[in-house]
């Protein structure tokens, strides 16, 4: 059908951003945005066609057996099989794509780690969905794998040395998620020493070589000393850094290869052809040398990410794409004029494609907890230079403006406001936001710098190259100040916090004494003492989680090194420590708080209805939730109806929210990360608050064992928030967003009809400002209608690419459960007046 | 929690995986008894991960449905750990569960247990 002004007009009416988006972009994206499978599992369960990839863990595997009698030490070991798998996995070169590489030997694999961890390998002898066929083949390759790293893998080598309580508390599934591994989790990365174009792969591997010899020579001068012991183990890491940046230069030589070939023996097209040999130039280029231009750009960034997939099993993408990758956009575009805008997009358009595609074989959590994505590639736009001027360039909107082209649901962006920023760029972030995607994410940049000054005293041209670590939390990249991994770990269900109040401590979904032992709630005589009990359950919980972290974090150098992660580091690179070794980094770790709010309201319900009205008493209460209400449906509604609820601009019930937020953020300060920094707390949720529906009891908001748990880190109950966005608004701005915690959620629905034209755009500015003016550090907006969204449910196949916002990500709708969904349109849509 | 050995701990939770040079612990994950406690209503999968193992709502720790006579302890702090595909035949507070979710993609639905590719069509 012939694009018109006319169809596109109409469409816009219907508001179908996903047809539009589909004859906007140009044949090629086209092409490689419906060539591309998606991965992030769909409730639970990875969608259909894709398999598991044997490749890899069968290379890994007969490395590991090979080298099993060499004299090696673990980290030159751990890298050999790195090469090894680079050196030989299976590469291929998608039609019409400019950008090359991928973790699997096929584009509808998912890969395997089995080094990871056995309870994983586990996982995937279970899977009933993804294992190639002929399955007796695959079961039979597949136990010989799980057999041999049984005992070997991570997170077996680490356990023994953990503390069993703890460890047992947190594999119950109950109170956390995560795991305490330096490689399974979210890395940082040392943006400011690897992509800035003053070194790559060659730079530091001549670097490399000057420090060996001279730690060599240093070794073996008359002398002894407890500084020349240790250089041994520091020679070991630089090999081991070496040899994996050798192999990633030789795995891009194979792509270029590869370009070469097709190009000179079988592509007929003679613009494909200059294409392919382009992606030669590029790929014999980086990552041993700087990029040189956009494309090279690009391709470095995706060569380090893939790399560091090898490595580790990744669950997010810190990335500020528009930073590090303008300079060449400018360039390209603005300067030497290589490139038309349009060019440029389908680059842009493209490296959020490939972004898209990667995937990792993860736990259940993992796939439940991230509904219908693979991880939080959450991107950071925007913000400020270290000096503090804006840092929006032409490559801020060229991604914004790929976004809507593309509509992926993974990266997503974050978009770091600040005064400064022109209008021309918040109109392309509201672009975004009224095409419902879901992102940007709105994030008040000067209230998240000072944060991190205050919290881990990064200094302010440090915290100023902040980028979104995880979902939501802030972390500099730069040599000190960038955390390498941030171990999932550190999640607490905190709406376990209240229930354990009730149960003093025992968890009766999964049979544990988890929680402290508090006195029975019913000898509880005032608010006071109740609220005592909470604060000491929070401290139970959150030592809980962070304590296997910090063990983790001690573990990981010797017992799980990232020889490669470690090669992109500054502080690595020059001190020859392991990236993970605390001694050389700030400390930028957090608890991510999942199901926060459910407290807030349980709390006031408590305190209003047994302790001011002393309609109820504790017994009873205590009776009813253990019962999950049954037999009290009355007396649940009074508890749902006639108890205050946070987001109303109601102190009754806001005051409790400080209340809470100023105890944790005490306790914070009392918890030390092996940096000896501080672990603030986090509100959030991804899609934890349906991964914990059946794990959490009934609780004193209300809620039944089964319901889907509060959406946000400081949303309202979805529909509780009655009195309009302004009332929500100044709830939240009663939060410090500096001292109570590291960045808080909020989740909000707009009216679509409402943010159309001209007018939405300045209906939408203006609530910006009285959100930036209140100090509130975050804001997320979905902008799809119910209608569109149940007539999704009823036909899926009609709305393939219609996305949402579900937590700190945004998701397809039709990739997420049906439980998902209906707490997505639950959610109050708000009128801005 | 008491205090357990690191191997008491290890077999009750299944933590370590299975131990190298255990050939036969790899195929065992493929059998499927005739009534396995995955099957029952008293199974809860650990919300952790989907690789096998699960506690008993009814019965704790320190018993164990695998030995004959088995052991059943009704009273203690915690709940007893098992593998979905343990052989319950033994146990006497077996009830079979009713399956609703029958193709697994219900994120979070008590019957998860849909996951273990060997239940699947049981
Ligand atoms: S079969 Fe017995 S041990 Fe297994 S879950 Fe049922 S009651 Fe518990």
């Amino acid at each position: 059908m012939a694009v018109t002004a006319e169809s596109l007009k109409e469409l816009e009416k219907k508001q179908a951003w996903w047809w539009i988006a589909e004859k906007k972009r140009s044949r090629r994206l086209d092409y490689l945005r419906k060539a591309v499978w998606k991965k992030g599992a769909i409730g639970g369960l990875y969608p259909a066609g894709l398999i598991v990839d044997l490749e890899r863990p069968v290379l890994q595997t007969e490395k590991a057996r090979e080298l099993e009698s060499s004299a090696d030490p673990y980290v030159i070991k751990f890298a050999k099989i790195l090469a090894h798998v680079l050196d030989n996995k299976t590469i291929f070169i998608t039609d019409h794509s400019q950008l090359v590489g991928y973790l699997g030997s096929t584009p509808n694999t998912i890969t395997w780690d089995p080094s990871l961890a056995s309870i994983l390998n586990h996982e995937v002898i279970n899977d009933p969905q993804c294992l190639p066929e002929p399955l007796d083949d695959s079961l039979r390759t597949i136990k010989d794998i799980v057999n041999y790293w049984a005992g070997k893998s991570d997170l077996d080598k680490i356990l023994p040395y953990m503390d069993l309580d703890d460890s047992m508390k947190i594999l119950s599934g109950a109170i956390g998620w995560g795991v305490p591994l330096a490689r399974g989790g979210y890395s940082g990365k040392d943006y400011e020493y690897i992509m800035t174009g003053k070194r790559a792969f060659e730079d530091i591997i001549a670097e490399l070589d000057r420090r060996i010899d001279d730690a060599y020579a240093k070794a073996h001068e008359p002398s002894a000393s407890k500084e020349i012991s240790n250089l041994y183990d520091k020679i070991n890491n630089w090999e081991a850094m070496k040899i994996t940046l050798e192999a990633g230069i030789r795995y891009a030589k194979r792509y270029a290869r590869l370009a070469r070939i097709i190009a000179e023996n079988f592509e007929t097209d003679p613009a494909r052809r200059e294409e392919l040999l382009k992606i030669a130039r590029t790929c014999e280029h980086v990552p041993a040398k700087p990029p040189r231009d956009l494309q090279e750009s690009l391709q470095y960034d995706l060569f380090i990410q893939l790399f560091s997939r090898n490595e580790a099993i990744e669950g997010a993408w810190p990335a500020r794409p528009d930073y590090y990758h303008g300079p060449y956009y400018e360039k390209d575009v603005n300067v030497d004029r290589v490139l038309t805008e349009e060019e440029a997009l389908d680059l842009v358009g493209e490296f959020l494609i490939r972004a898209y595609e990667v995937s990792q074989y993860k736990p259940k959590w993992s796939r439940e907890g991230l509904q219908g994505i693979e991880g939080t590639w959450v991107w950071t736009l925007g913000g400020v230079k270290p000096d503090g001027s804006d840092a929006c360039n032409g490559m801020t909107i060229a991604l914004l403006k790929a976004a809507r082209l593309v509509r992926v649901s993974n990266p997503t962006f974050a978009f770091r406001w600040h005064p400064k920023v022109s209008d021309e760029v918040m109109r392309e972030c509201f672009e975004c936001i009224r095409q419902g995607l879901g992102y940007p994410s709105m994030r008040n940049d000067p209230v998240l710098v000072a944060n991190a000054m205050h919290w881990h005293g990064h200094p302010i041209e440090e915290a100023r190259t902040w980028v979104h670590q995880a979902c939501m939390s802030p972390a500099p990249t730069t040599k000190h100040g960038f955390q390498p991994m941030r171990m999932a770990n550190a999640t607490a269900n905190t709406a376990k916090i209240i229930e354990y109040v009730f149960t003093s401590g025992y968890d009766n979904i999964v049979n544990m004494q988890i929680g402290a032992e508090t006195p029975p709630v019913e000898t509880f005589k005032s608010y006071e003492e109740f609220f005592q009990a909470w604060v000491t359950q929070m401290k139970h919980v959150f030592s809980l989680v962070v304590r296997p972290v910090n063990r983790g974090r001690m573990l990981a150098p010797t017992l799980t090194p990232r020889p490669f992660l470690s090669a992109v580091s500054e502080r690595s690179v020059e001190s020859g420590l392991d990236v993970n070794d605390p001694s050389i980094s700030r400390g930028n770790a957090w608890i991510t708080a999942f199901t926060w709010v459910e407290n807030i309201d349980s709390l006031a319900a408590v305190k209003k209805l047994v302790f001011d009205e002393k309609k109820y008493t504790l017994a009873e209460l205590k009776e009813a939730l253990a019962n999950n209400w049954e037999g009290r449906e009355e007396m649940r509604l009074d508890f749902v109806r006639n108890a205050p609820k946070w987001g109303n601009d109601d102190d009754y019930v806001d005051s409790i929210m400080l209340d809470c937020l100023r105890e944790a953020a005490k306790f914070s300060r009392e918890l030390k990360c092996p940096s000896g920094n501080s672990w603030p707390i986090l509100p959030e949720n991804v899609s934890g608050n349906i991964h914990y529906a059946n794990v959490v009891g009934a609780l004193p908001n209300g809620r039944r064992l089964g319901d889907a748990l509060y959406d946000g880190g400081i949303s309202p109950g979805p529909g509780l928030d009655k009195k309009g966005p302004t009332a929500v608004l100044n709830s939240c701005a009663k939060i410090d967003h500096i001292t109570h915690g590291r960045a808080f959620l909020l989740n909000q629905r707009l009216s679509p009809t409402q943010m159309a034209g001209e007018k939405g755009y300045q209906l939408c500015k203006a609530y910006m400002k009285t959100w930036a003016d209140l100090g509130i550090d975050h804001v997320q907006f979905n902008c799809v209608s119910d209608e569109t969204l149940r007539a999704a449910q009823r036909d899926p196949e009609k709305y393939p690419e219609l996305i949402v916002r579900v937590a700190g990500y945004s998701a397809h709708f039709v990739d997420i459960s049906r439980k998902t969904q209906d707490n997505i349109i639950q959610r109050t849509v708000q009128g801005l007046a | 929690m008491a205090r357990m050995s690191r191997d008491e701990y290890a077999k009750a939770s299944g933590v370590f995986g299975v131990k190298p040079g255990a050939g036969s612990a790899v195929e065992d994950l493929d059998k499927v008894p005739e009534r396995p406690c995955g099957l029952c209503k008293h199974c809860l999968e650990v919300a952790w991960s989907s690789d096998g193992r699960g506690s008993c709502n009814v019965l704790k720790e320190g018993s164990d449905i695998t030995c004959d006579p088995p052991v059943f302890v009704l009273e203690g702090k915690n709940g007893y750990m098992m593998r979905l595909l343990t052989d319950a035949s033994r146990c006497t507070y077996y009830e079979r569960n009713e399956f609703i979710d029958k193709d697994g993609f219900e994120c979070s639905d008590p019957v998860f247990r849909r996951f273990i590719r060997q239940l699947r069509d049981k």
